[in-house]
């Protein structure tokens, strides 16, 4: 996208167009410059704990197989896609194999993209098959326990993109006593909406005593007085946001090691994300996926603790589902008012402005750049839309 | 005398009936008080997998609660619902308990868009007085592992 088109999204005083949310020119924009250029979440390494074993998840919007490399135990991540006549080779969500055999004509890959078998090959002259495996993301790096991976060969190493947010992912990591494991499958939602709106819903305290005000009367009758969450929220100076820069941020539910949301949303002391589409709440790793600029999937993950018994465990999954989830008794609110609701009134465009000027008053910027505010400020939406607006103009603009 | 097979079905048709016509309190009363109520997603593991609902009555009553709140946002206009149950079938049955396997088909009406959700069903009914309440049900819906919109009314 054009420096000047980009600039034009975003203004001084941080009115956002609503374009941004609509044009499937900025969708495919998004594609081009952000996601086939960042850091992006593949897996966990829970997932993936023997040689062979895989998952299949998207890069961006395109359909990729994550490994585990028969021979060298390495990740990998592969398009899944036959470079014959374009097949997807794996169906399955997850599994162990050794090779991907194309249904089509019978093309079969290594576990780590190789080109090893073609049906009948001599109707081929002078195919160089060391040039046909399966396509692969050309850098997979993996940090506490997290693998991302990025289409471009250059650019920042993912310690360098994670900056900040890198001690917040070894907390998440470190949450049970030997770790995490995303071993008790996903809550998969889909909405006729804009991948962003979950994004920066992940970190908005001020919806909260609104959007979810059915769930805090639900709340009040379990623990029989007002949930102390929203006056936490509103006075409580130990909750507060975080743009941790690169397009990151985190709210802190006090300290980040021992905090809590006082919610009932899952024990995670802090609300994370990680730019562009990696989030965690609650108790869940949330991965959303953009499919078009008014469609999108999310799957939430809960995350089970290594070395806590079953019925802890439980525990866990009992939590995240009164709240998450299509039946939860909170998402789903979200998905109405903050999904549903934004995008049918988004239509009405002669005004096509929004206003994510929260709190840019009262922010404070530390001398390592990070910037702190509020529980209920725009701080975090703010910290995405500067990365977003470099990322998608190529450019250094300050917002 | 009525057979087990017609009370029973006659029991899943007023079930359903209640729901139809948002009548949750009354639904609330024809579960037990240890009752569980889930929809799993694929094989049911609800100590090591997440469910999309897996509850006990005390948590029955919260979506009543919540339903009944006017904050629910997501059933604010609430969904519409017809509830079609078929292929009843009395699956065990002793003094005790007796299994019930049925299908059901639910038609949904909400935000202008008519969405069909199909399951196979199971129920535990416990005898009491001269009906039933319900010590298990469990909804298997064809569509448990495909990414969903909103199923906050009462499936």
């Amino acid at each position: 996208m054009a420096l000047t088109e980009a600039e034009k999204l975003i203004t001084p005083d941080w009115m956002v167009h609503g374009s941004i949310y609509t044009d499937p020119d900025v969708f495919a924009a998004e594609q081009d410059e952000i996601f086939r250029h960042t850091w992006l979440f593949v897996a966990h390494e829970s997932q993936l704990q023997n040689r062979g074993d895989y998952v299949t998840t998207y890069a961006g919007t395109q359909p990729v197989i994550v490994t585990r490399g028969s021979d060298d135990g390495a990740y990998h991540v592969l398009l899944n896609r036959c470079r014959h006549r374009g097949a997807a080779v794996c169906q399955s969500e997850e599994g162990n194999a050794a090779f991907f055999r194309c249904a089509y004509h019978g093309w079969t890959y290594t576990n780590t993209g190789e080109l090893r078998g073609i049906t009948y090959d001599q109707g081929y002259e002078g195919l160089d098959r060391s040039k046909l495996g399966l396509t692969r993301m050309p850098r997979v790096d993996s940090f506490a326990g997290f693998v991302f991976a990025s289409f471009d060969e250059d650019g920042p190493t993912l310690m360098e993109h994670l900056g900040h947010a890198a001690p917040y992912l070894e907390l998440v990591a470190a949450q049970g006593p030997d770790g995490i494991r995303l071993s008790a499958g996903s809550h998969q939602i889909a909405y006729d909406g804009n991948w962003k709106l979950q994004v920066e819903n992940t970190i908005d305290n001020y919806h909260f005593g609104f959007v979810h005000r059915s769930f805090l009367e639900v709340l009040a009758d379990r623990i029989g007085s007002p949930p102390p969450i929203i006056k936490n929220i509103l006075t409580n100076e130990e909750w507060r946001t975080l743009d941790l820069g690169n397009g990151h941020s985190v709210h802190e539910f006090g300290d980040p090691k021992t905090g809590n949301n006082q919610g009932q949303l899952g024990d995670l002391p802090f609300n994370l994300i990680i730019f562009p589409n990696l989030c965690f709440v609650g108790a869940q790793l949330r991965h959303v996926l953009p499919k078009a600029a008014d469609r999108t999937e999310v799957r939430l993950y809960p995350m089970l603790h290594e070395g806590e018994s079953e019925a802890f465990n439980a525990s866990i999954l009992r939590t995240h589902e009164g709240f998450y989830g299509p039946a939860g008794m909170g998402g789903s609110d979200d998905v109405e008012v903050a999904f549903d609701r934004v995008s049918d009134g988004m239509r009405a465009s002669e005004q096509d402005w929004l206003v994510m000027s929260r709190g840019l008053h009262r922010e404070q910027a530390e001398p390592d750049g990070r910037i702190v505010g509020r529980a209920d400020d725009e701080v975090p939406q703010r910290a995405f839309y500067r990365q977003w607006i470099r990322s998608v103009s190529r450019e250094e603009i300050v917002r | 005398m009525t057979s087990v097979q017609e009370q029973v079905e006659q029991f899943l048709f007023h079930e359903v009936a209640l729901l139809d016509h948002r009548d949750w309190d009354t639904w609330l009363e024809l579960y037990a008080d240890d009752a569980t109520y889930s929809i799993p997603q694929g094989d049911p593991d609800h100590a090591r997998k997440v469910s999309i609902v897996f509850d006990d009555k005390r948590r029955l009553v919260e979506r009543v609660i919540r339903l009944k709140s006017g904050f629910a946002y997501s059933q604010e206009p609430s969904s519409i619902t017809v509830h079609l149950v078929g292929n009843v079938m009395v699956v065990k049955a002793d003094e005790a308990s007796i299994q019930v396997a049925s299908s059901l088909m639910v038609t949904e009406v909400r935000r202008g868009r008519q969405t069909v959700y199909a399951a196979l069903v199971s129920h535990t009914l416990r005898p009491s007085g001269d009906s039933f309440l319900i010590a298990g049900k469990e909804i298997r819906l064809a569509n448990s592992e495909v990414p969903l919109g909103n199923l906050t009314f009462i499936v």
